[in-house]
């Protein structure tokens, strides 16, 4: 196991990561109702999950932090343009979050108020980019510099499930290129086909070092003991609602 | 080509109620093109709007015209005293032609007939997909032609996003296919190419209308 892996997992050997769902309401007992103990894995906050909204991930990962957990604060694409999402991590990374979790998000249109408006000023990759530059090389976009120095980790999605296998490799590379930490898979519905896409990215230089999350539709999935004894991936992330 | 689609007939039944005489004005250009604002369609929604008033009170009266762009002044430079006549005036043209009637004419209303909705071509059975955002920044060279602005909805210039169904539609529009799916089959055709490998940058948007009205320099007169 190699330095980033290593950095990323700690002493870990299989991490479990859970999307938390915000509650719709501004009282934090619903957000933390029901939680396991912290220190057990990783909770991942949604960032209005279902183009619906919800308590936003940065005030939710606050009082998560306030409670000894460790979050993994999502961000999509589809509310937030280039200038919010660095105001976003700036804010988290003063609160104490250490890992960002970059999506699309589902289309508005698709949720119950299809008639907002969207931003998709940046993709997840570009915005890789950003955030990378940002704790790298203490930049933000427009290359105004930042002072001081911020560390965290980002992580982004990838679609085992759907799309042509011959081209994932290429969208993985520029993940790596722009220096991803983790990766969190879609949910698996085929391990099959999960094996394939693995085996598809294994010639990507450097793909062996990205801890990869087994995306699951739900806390009750089961990763196939091979898969979970393979060593190619770090563990499971239970998700809570496609965002 | 500007594409557009007709307001509903009880949309334009009820805006046009107030006005006694009405002067329907088509436009010969883009939207006679896609048929939605054409002498055909003009004359239907005339004959509509009759109907309709047969049940209301007071005398009803509708002219129809077409002017072969509306978004020229010069070509409109009739519509102006045929208007003195009319009450209202319904265009049938897109919003840069009805906003041009408007300019000429500021003593009567200018009612919508039209939603303007997209840049676009047509592709099949007469159906017509968007194309253009009009973004001002255009990049299809990176991206074997096709615009991943206007044609993906959730504008992902990098990869997929991953909520295509197993026949590789959209998610947001079924009807179409991912345009990730295009971008794969064209690579298919022209071996070499690296444009899946480029990282596309993050687009500068004060090209676009985010960054303000848009105008063309003047020209010197000549």
């Amino acid at each position: 196991m190699d330095t980033n892996r290593r950095t990323f997992m700690g002493s870990r050997t299989w991490i479990e990561m859970f999307e938390v769902i915000p509650p719709r309401n501004a009282n934090p007992e619903a957000l933390l109702h029901d939680l396991p103990p912290p220190g057990f894995g990783l909770l991942s906050i949604s960032d209005n999950p279902g183009a619906m909204p919800a308590m936003s991930a940065s005030a939710a990962a606050c009082h998560l932090i306030r409670n000894g957990y460790d979050p993994v604060l999502m961000i999509n694409c589809r509310d937030r343009n280039r200038i919010d999402i660095q105001s976003v991590v700036l804010g988290a990374v003063s609160l104490g979050v250490r890992f960002f979790l970059i999506q699309p998000g589902i289309h508005q249109t698709l949720g119950p108020m299809r008639e907002a408006k969207n931003v998709y000023d940046i993709d997840p990759i570009q915005t890789l980019k950003i955030l990378n530059d940002m704790r790298r090389r203490r930049i933000f976009s427009n290359h105004t510099r930042i002072p001081g120095t911020m560390d965290y980790f980002i992580g982004l999605f990838e679609h085992p499930m759907n799309g042509d296998l011959d081209l994932k490799p290429f969208f993985f590379r520029k993940k790596l290129w722009h220096e991803v930490d983790f990766i969190v898979t879609d949910p698996i519905t085929d391990f099959d086909r999960l094996i394939a896409w693995r085996s598809a990215i294994a010639g990507v230089e450097g793909s062996e070092r990205i801890p990869i999350f087994i995306g699951l539709p739900d806390v009750h999935g089961v990763v196939p003991e091979t898969i979970r004894q393979s060593g190619h991936y770090a563990g499971v992330y239970y998700s809570g609602a496609k965002t | 080509m500007i594409v557009g689609k007709p307001k509903s007939i009880e949309d334009i039944i009820e805006m046009t109620r107030p006005y006694r005489r009405i002067l329907i004005v088509g436009c010969g250009s883009c939207l006679t093109v896609c048929r939605t604002g054409g002498g055909r369609e003009i004359s239907i929604a005339a004959r509509a709007i009759s109907l309709a008033r047969l049940n209301m009170p007071g005398a009803f009266e509708t002219h129809e015209i077409i002017v072969q762009r509306q978004c020229e002044p010069e070509l409109c430079e009739d519509i102006p005293a045929m208007a003195r006549e009319f009450d209202a005036i319904l265009s049938f043209g897109c919003a840069a032609g009805m906003q041009t009637i408007a300019d000429l004419i500021r003593t009567i209303p200018i009612l919508p007939g039209i939603d303007t909705q997209f840049m676009g071509r047509i592709v099949d059975h007469r159906r017509y997909i968007e194309q253009c955002i009009g973004c001002g920044d255009c990049t299809i060279d990176q991206s074997e032609g096709i615009c991943l602005i206007s044609r993906c909805p959730k504008a992902q210039q990098n990869e997929p996003c991953g909520g295509s169904d197993p026949a590789d539609h959209c998610e947001v529009n079924p009807d179409l296919e991912c345009v990730w799916v295009t971008f794969a089959r064209r690579l298919g055709e022209r071996p070499g190419s690296v444009s899946i490998s480029k990282i596309i940058e993050p687009k500068d948007w004060s090209r676009s209308h985010a960054g303000g009205v848009r105008s063309t320099p003047a020209e010197p007169e000549p």
